[in-house]
C-alpha cells in the first residue's frame, strides 16, 4: 500500500470543516480529520459528542451546513445515501436494523445490493448475468459468515435470534458489501462484556480478511484501545484530540471531557 | 444439470397443481364459478401484497387496476377481433403505467396520508367511468363479448376457469421468484426503513414504484379475466370498497406469504356463500368484522403465519443448536 511522507498509508475518507446545526443547537462546529486507508479507525467521544451526527454527515443522512467530505480524492458533497454506498462506503446503526422475518442469509445478501446490475425482467426470468451474480453474492456472503460465525444460522430468522447475534448480522450485512469505508455506529451497544470482547473479535477478523478501512464510532474508550490504531475524540461537535488511543487518553482535555478531571 | 431435490421435493408441484385440473371435472356450474372468481381473486390480491406485504405501501387503489383491465377488455372485445392474449397483454401494461402514477405520491407520502391520496385515485377512476359514458357505458358499464383463442372462448367456463388458473399460476410463480431475490430483498428493506434500503444501496424510488407497477400488471390482468367470466362490467365493481375487500383478505390469508393469497381469497369468495346457503347472509359482515378483529389480535401475520410456524417448528426438529447461540448470549431483542 503506498504511504505518504510520514510512512502513514494516504487517507481514504477526508472531512474538512464540517458544521450541523440542529433546531437552532450547534451539534458540530468545524470537525476536520482524515481517515487512513485500510486501518480500524476509533472515533470516540462522550454521549452528545457529534459522534452519530458526523457519521449522518459522511453517509448523507443529512446535509451539512457547511464542509466537505472526499472520499479516494472525490468530492462527495451533493450525493445522495445511494450513490455513497455504491462508491463503497457502508454504514451500521446504533439501533440494530435487520429484515424481520427471513433468514439471516436474506439479510447478508441485502448487502449485495450494491453491485445488482441485472433489470426487473431478467432477474424474474432469470438470466447468465444474473445467476452469475447470484453466485458470487452467495460465495462472498457465505465467507463474511464464516468469518463471523453465523454459517449455521444462515437459514435461521433473524427474528429468533438473541440480540447479540442480531449485532453480529448488522455488521455482517456491512462486510458483504465488501465496503471500502464501514462505518460502525457503537456496534457493541446493549451488549455485556463477554458479547463486546466477542464482537469486536469478530469484526477486527473481518476487517482483516476483507482488507476494509472501518470507522468505529464508540463512547466506550477501552473498547476502542484494544481495537483501533488512530482515533480522533470529539467532545461538544469539535475535534478535541487525535492521534493512537494511548496518546489520546493522556491527553488532558480528553480526560476533562470524560471524568470531568485531567489527571483520571 | 440434475435435479438434486428429493423426491418429495420434485413432486410437490404436481401435488399442488393437481387439484386445480382435477377441480374443475367434479364440480357444478356454480362452483366452478365459485371457484374461478378464487382464482381472479389470487392474482388481485397477490399484487396488493407485492405492494403491501412486501413493500410496505399501504394503497387503496387496487380496484382501480382490476377495473382498468376490465375496461379494457370490455371495449377491446367490443370494438377488435384480437384474441384474449392481446387483451391481457394491452390491460396489463395500461394498469401497469397507472399504478405507476398512483405510486408517484407514494415517494412523498407514507401510511394512513398515501391511502387516503390512493383513495383519492379510486374515486377519480369512478368519475372518469361514469363521465365517458360514451366509452364506458356509465353507470350501466359494458358488456362483454366473450374472448378466446380462435374457436376456444370464454363463452366456455371451463376456458374462463383454465384462464383465471394459468393467471393465478404465473402471478404465484412471480411472487415466489421475487421472494428470495434481490427484488424480493429490496421491497423488504424498503418496508422495514427506507433508511435501512438506503443503507444497504436500495434506491426506495425504483422499489417503490416496481412495487407499484408489478401490483397494477397483476391487478389489470384479474381485471381482464374478471370481465370476461362475469359478461360484463360497471363501474360498482371497482369502488374503494372492493379495495378494502381485497386488503381484508390480503391480511387474514397473511401478508408476505405466497399461500396468504390463496388462503384469503378462499375466504373471501367462500364465506358470503357459507352465510347465504345457512340461511343467514346478513350475518357474514358482522361475523367477518369479528373473525378480522381476532385474527389481528391473536395472529397477526394471518392464517399462513400459523401454517408457517408449524411447518418451521416441524422443520427445525432434532437441529443441533449453533454454538454461536450459547457462546454469545446478548440479552434478547426488546
Amino acid at each position: 500500500m503506498a504511504t505518504d511522507k510520514a510512512g502513514r498509508p494516504p487517507a481514504v475518507l477526508e472531512v474538512r470543516d464540517i458544521c450541523v446545526t440542529v433546531n437552532g443547537v450547534r451539534a458540530l462546529g468545524g470537525v476536520s480529520f482524515d481517515v487512513p486507508e485500510g486501518s480500524l479507525f476509533g472515533l470516540i467521544g462522550p454521549n452528545g459528542a457529534g459522534k452519530t451526527t458526523i457519521m449522518n454527515v459522511i453517509s448523507a443522512v443529512i446535509t451539512p451546513q457547511q464542509g466537505s467530505v472526499r472520499f479516494r480524492g472525490e468530492e462527495l458533497t451533493g450525493t445522495g445515501t445511494v450513490a455513497r454506498v455504491r462508491a463503497g462506503i457502508l454504514r451500521s446503526f446504533q439501533q440494530v436494523r435487520l429484515l424481520e422475518g427471513m433468514t439471516v442469509l436474506d439479510n447478508l445478501l441485502l448487502g449485495r445490493e450494491r453491485f445488482r446490475v441485472v433489470g426487473l425482467l431478467r432477474q424474474i426470468g432469470g438470466s447468465r448475468t444474473g445467476r452469475r451474480q447470484a453466485r458470487r453474492d452467495l460465495a462472498v456472503v457465505e465467507e463474511v459468515a464464516a468469518v463471523l460465525g453465523l454459517s449455521d444460522l444462515l437459514h435461521r430468522d433473524v427474528q429468533d435470534l438473541p440480540f447479540g447475534v442480531r449485532r453480529l448480522v448488522d455488521v455482517g450485512r456491512a462486510f458483504a458489501a465488501e465496503p471500502d469505508l464501514l462505518l460502525l455506529d457503537e456496534p457493541a451497544a446493549g451488549l455485556d462484556v463477554t458479547s463486546r470482547r466477542l464482537l469486536l473479535e469478530a469484526i477486527k477478523q473481518a476487517q482483516r480478511t476483507t482488507g476494509a478501512t472501518v470507522m468505529l464510532v464508540e463512547h466506550d474508550v477501552d473498547m476502542v484501545r484494544r481495537a483501533c490504531g488512530e482515533s480522533v475524540v470529539l467532545s461538544n461537535g469539535e475535534v478535541l484530540a487525535r492521534g493512537t488511543p494511548a496518546e489520546v487518553l493522556a491527553d488532558p482535555a480528553v480526560l476533562r471531557a470524560y471524568f470531568g478531571r485531567s489527571d483520571a | 444439470m440434475p435435479d438434486r431435490r428429493s423426491p418429495a421435493r420434485r413432486l410437490r408441484p404436481v401435488l399442488l397443481l393437481a387439484p386445480l385440473v382435477v377441480l374443475p371435472l367434479l364440480l357444478d356450474s356454480f362452483s366452478l364459478y365459485q371457484a374461478t372468481m378464487i382464482l381472479i381473486y389470487v392474482t388481485a390480491i397477490i399484487g396488493l401484497d407485492i405492494v403491501f406485504g412486501r413493500a410496505g405501501v399501504l394503497s387503496v387503489a387496487q380496484a382501480v387496476f382490476i377495473g382498468i383491465g376490465a375496461y379494457t377488455a370490455a371495449w377491446m372485445s367490443r370494438t377488435t377481433a384480437v384474441s384474449i392474449g392481446v387483451e391481457l397483454i394491452v390491460a396489463a401494461v395500461i394498469a401497469g403505467l397507472a399504478a405507476i402514477l398512483v405510486g408517484l405520491p407514494a415517494l412523498r407520502v407514507s401510511g394512513l396520508r398515501l391511502a387516503i391520496l390512493t383513495f383519492a385515485f379510486v374515486e377519480l377512476f369512478q368519475w372518469v367511468v361514469t363521465t365517458f359514458a360514451s366509452v364506458t357505458g356509465g353507470t350501466q358499464g359494458l358488456l362483454v363479448n366473450p374472448g378466446g383463442f380462435g374457436t376456444i372462448t370464454t363463452a366456455d367456463p371451463l376456458v374462463g376457469y383454465g384462464l383465471a388458473a394459468v393467471i393465478a399460476l404465473l402471478a404465484t410463480w412471480l411472487v415466489i421468484r421475487l421472494q428470495r431475490n434481490p427484488i424480493g430483498r429490496s421491497m423488504a428493506a424498503v418496508k422495514n426503513s427506507n433508511l435501512l434500503a438506503e443503507s444497504a444501496g436500495v434506491s426506495t424510488v425504483r422499489t417503490k414504484l416496481t412495487a407499484f407497477m408489478l401490483s397494477g400488471m397483476l391487478g389489470g390482468l384479474a381485471g381482464v379475466v374478471l370481465a370476461h367470466v362475469s359478461g360484463s362490467v360497471t363501474p360498482a365493481g371497482f369502488t374503494v370498497f372492493s379495495s378494502l375487500n381485497l386488503l381484508v383478505a390480503l391480511i387474514l390469508g397473511g401478508t408476505g406469504r405466497v399461500h396468504g393469497a390463496w388462503l384469503g381469497a378462499a375466504y373471501v369468495v367462500l364465506m358470503p356463500e357459507l352465510f347465504a346457503r345457512l340461511g343467514i347472509p346478513n350475518a357474514y359482515p358482522i361475523v367477518n368484522g369479528a373473525v378480522l378483529m381476532l385474527l389481528l389480535v391473536v395472529m397477526p401475520g394471518g392464517i399462513a403465519s400459523v401454517l408457517d410456524r408449524i411447518r418451521d417448528r416441524v422443520r427445525r426438529r432434532g437441529d443441533p443448536p449453533s454454538p454461536l447461540l450459547t457462546s454469545v448470549p446478548g440479552r434478547s431483542p426488546s
